[in-house]
């Protein structure tokens, strides 16, 4: 349907939050042709529904804005005035999961109908989703209708990355932003991936936050995660037996330098989690046996005859790692130590998880006589 | 404020707090309406996990939520809208009808809240329902949120929507004949969302996350009570292929005494609608938490109170007590956790003198700063915090059997005695 009323004038009210009480749509010309459809919260035809599940005390704006929604929607309306409205709406709802869509097309019948190039429209869009993006930083349609828009061009945009620095700057955690990012990755690999852009951008959010756990996740992505999600589409089938049965080609030199980065970062910080995690998951990406790791472990713990139980401990992760090591060794008695000190003194939080281990050690010992 | 320190559930505080909230919602719940149908469950349940729907509520009250939750039955596909905001009236027609679509999580919602409210659902158009939950399953396994426009999938693929898929099949009773889903690849997606840490995330490769771990968890669970006879949790995750052992470990791992009881922090999950400052802590990790002994020093005592967080390094939150101790209790695996410390973090530090349960201390529960606008998609999880935080508290206690609250069913997320009432309909045969 084509643009009705193309005007340039203001459509939308310019102070939301003080003209809450105000009617904007019902007294402004340009909206005088459209007929609002009023809010349904009950059966229909009925005097008296009773009262509905959950009633939300709107705000007469926002009830107005909605029924002038509902009347562009109902006859598909794909005009600048009915985008408008869609801002406005989404300024008030975020959430609002078709009106998003609606945008979307809106947009596409725009840029037909006014001989807007595709990229043109979509830079403009984006620039107009930052400031919304700003304000909601936690809001799923948000990202994917930036998805949306940037899937339909054919190059990176150039300012794309450094939108993403901005935004992880407000919460450098943000999980919709890093299921953005790896999307983005796997949208234009050239050059995010075949260049190191993405290991560096990653490499600084991590030396910013060495606790950042996004990060370390995401670096895993940018070294072997492409590889693995591509075997996953293609080959279908369970990532843990394609990881299993050495389907993926490993690079020795990727390994080597993630091994590294993961113990540079563990000495200089043993009791933090997430490269210890990473670490784990690199050595069974590549089929390197955790008992490798012994000596690095002991290293953690005061070396190999120290007293778990003593202030040479100064991680708790590289003890759990020992138990599991002994273990694997079948020097079961060694392991339970591990679990003791563990549950007795480092990680009281979880001692019944420690006991449960060692109690399963105890069974190993006793299947073993 | 400082909460007061009791170590009782104060349950006549909690019925006024939900019996409040039953009766009108304030403006700033309008951010989240899209998942309006969701702030019903979460009232509709409460009241009824603690025992007081019906003393609370009237049974023409009860009879007009049951009628406006059937005003939300999307006619061409059974399933349910999340709000009646979309509803095109007489000028609903084949030619805009996606802009006004049945949404899966609300589905679910609206499903779950007529079993509570001891509907027989009868009016339920189950076989068209049914079918719409199979069209919404993608190639991957995984299901999408709604139909667009020409019937596309819409919305995200992640383990939340997988779970509000087969939960729905569940209470429709779908049996095995008229299932048709994939259930291979539906395990399998789930499978692959399992991170190197152990734990699920939204997708393969993507951060273990508490939320998106207790779908995956639920989802496999579902899916095993989809058999006859019922396939237990432990076959089907490994059917699935998952790593149970280092997922029960990571979700133990997420118990934490970082508490924050300053409550001005913002380091959070996916609730924080303000702006977040960079704040120094997140700069330069403080000391205490990379340097073992140090932590251990308030650490011993008997007194500590560990709540869980949702993901590696951050703090602890009411929801993730729920998303980590339901996916455990699943898995029968809760009693592993310190649960007088986390009894300890729910009614000591986040419990509030109006009732309900903040997502950290200090936090009023029913204020605006805590609506997550997550996502249509996050309808299932993180939409409204403070009725959703103060929902998954009371869960969580009731899954430990705290007294005056019902015995608590972890896949289905509602009370037992609820759930019986699924089995006990007679409504399929038709």
């Amino acid at each position: 349907m084509a643009d009705k009323t193309s005007s340039t004038g203001p459509s939308r009210p310019k102070s939301k939050s003080s003209k809450k009480r105000e009617p904007f749509y019902a007294v402004s010309p340009q909206w005088r042709d459209v007929t609002p459809i009023p809010l349904l919260d009950g059966p229909p035809g009925q005097k008296d529904p009773g009262p509905a599940l959950a009633t939300i005390a709107y705000a007469p704006r926002y009830s107005e804005a909605m029924s002038y929604l509902r009347a562009v929607m109902a006859v598909n309306e794909f005009s600048r005035r009915a985008l408008e409205l869609t801002e406005d709406i989404i300024s008030m709802n975020p959430a609002h999961y078709t009106v998003w869509l609606y945008r979307a097309k809106i947009l596409q019948a725009l840029w037909a109908a006014e001989g807007t190039q595709t990229e043109e429209g979509v830079l403009a869009e984006l620039e107009w989703l930052e400031g919304i993006s700003e304000r909601n930083l936690k809001n799923y349609q948000i990202w994917h209708h930036r998805q949306l828009l940037v899937s339909l061009l054919s190059k990176l945009p150039s300012t794309e990355t450094e939108f993403l620095a901005h935004i992880l700057s407000f919460d450098s955690k943000n999980y919709h932003v890093w299921t953005y990012r790896q999307w983005l990755c796997r949208r234009f690999p050239d050059p995010l991936l075949t260049t190191d852009m993405e290991l560096r951008a990653v490499d600084a959010l991590i030396n910013e936050d060495v606790r950042n756990n996004s990060a370390w996740n995401h670096r895993y992505f940018v070294s072997f995660g492409a590889d693995e999600l591509q075997a996953i589409e293609s080959q279908g089938g369970n990532r843990k037996e394609i990881l299993s049965q050495g389907r993926l080609v490993v690079d020795e030199d990727v390994v080597e330098r993630e091994i590294n980065y993961a113990k540079d970062h563990i000495a200089w910080a043993p009791q933090n989690p997430s490269p210890w995690n990473y670490l784990k998951g690199v050595l069974r990406r590549a089929a390197i046996p955790l008992t490798d790791m012994q000596v690095f472990c002991e290293g953690f713990v005061g070396g190999k005859h120290a007293d778990l139980m003593s202030d040479s401990v100064r991680s708790s992760h590289a003890v759990d790692w020992l138990a599991e090591i002994y273990r694997l060794d079948g020097n079961l008695e060694k392991s339970k130590s591990c679990l003791d000190a563990l549950g007795k003194k480092w990680d009281p939080i979880r001692r019944k998880y420690w006991e449960f281990r060692a109690k399963q050690l105890d069974e190993d010992l006793g299947n073993e006589a | 404020m400082i909460p007061e320190k009791r170590t009782q559930l104060d349950r006549e505080r909690h019925i006024k707090y939900w019996k409040r909230c039953s009766q009108l919602l304030p403006e700033p719940y309008t951010s989240g309406e899209a998942s309006r149908m969701s702030f019903g469950f979460f009232i509709v349940a409460a009241l009824d996990l603690l025992g007081a729907l019906e003393k609370v509520t009237t049974p023409d009250e009860r009879q007009s939520w049951i009628e406006w939750i059937y005003t939300c039955q999307v006619p061409h596909t059974g399933g349910f809208r999340g709000f009646t905001g979309t509803m095109l009236g007489g000028m609903r027609s084949p030619q805009n009808w996606h802009w006004d679509p049945a949404n899966l999580p609300n589905t679910y919602f609206a499903l779950a809240t007529l079993v509570i409210l001891g509907d027989d659902l009868q009016r339920v158009q189950r076989r068209q329902c049914i079918a719409w939950v199979r069209s919404l399953q993608r190639k991957n396994g995984s299901f999408g949120e709604f139909l667009g426009e020409n019937n596309d999938v819409e919305g995200a693929d992640d383990p939340r929507l997988c779970l509000c898929a087969v939960g729905t099949l569940k209470i429709l009773q779908a049996d095995e004949q008229d299932l048709e889903i994939d259930e291979t690849k539906l395990q399998q997606f789930i499978a692959n969302c399992q991170s190197y840490e152990g734990g699920i995330g939204q997708a393969p490769l993507l951060e273990a996350h508490s939320g998106l771990n207790y779908c995956g968890i639920a989802t496999l669970s579902f899916l095993g009570l989809l058999h006859s006879p019922v396939v237990s949790i432990r076959e089907v995750a490994s059917q699935a292929g998952l790593d149970v052992p280092s997922c029960v470990c990571w979700m133990l791992d997420r118990q934490t005494t970082w508490i924050d009881d300053a409550g001005d922090d913002s380091s959070d999950e996916e609730d924080e609608t303000e702006r977040q400052e960079h704040t120094p802590r997140e700069a330069e990790p403080e000391k205490e938490l990379l340097d073992l002994p140090s932590l251990m020093d308030g650490l011993s005592t008997d007194e500590a109170a560990a709540g869980f967080c949702g993901r590696c390094g951050k703090m602890a939150d009411t929801c993730y007590c729920f998303w980590n101790v339901g996916a455990l209790a699943i898995l029968q695996q809760h009693h592993l956790v310190d649960i007088e410390a986390v009894r300890r973090y729910l009614l000591e530090h986040v419990s509030h003198l109006i009732g309900g349960f903040g997502k950290a201390p200090g936090e009023l529960p029913g204020v605006l700063n805590h609506i997550a606008e997550l996502s249509s998609k996050g309808d299932v999880l993180t939409t409204m915090q403070d009725l959703l935080h103060s929902y998954l508290g009371l869960a969580t206690l009731a899954i430990y059997n705290e007294p005056g609250l019902k015995e608590y069913d972890p896949t289905f997320c509602f009370s037992k005695e609820a759930v019986e009432k699924i089995q006990n309909a007679s409504w399929r045969r038709y």
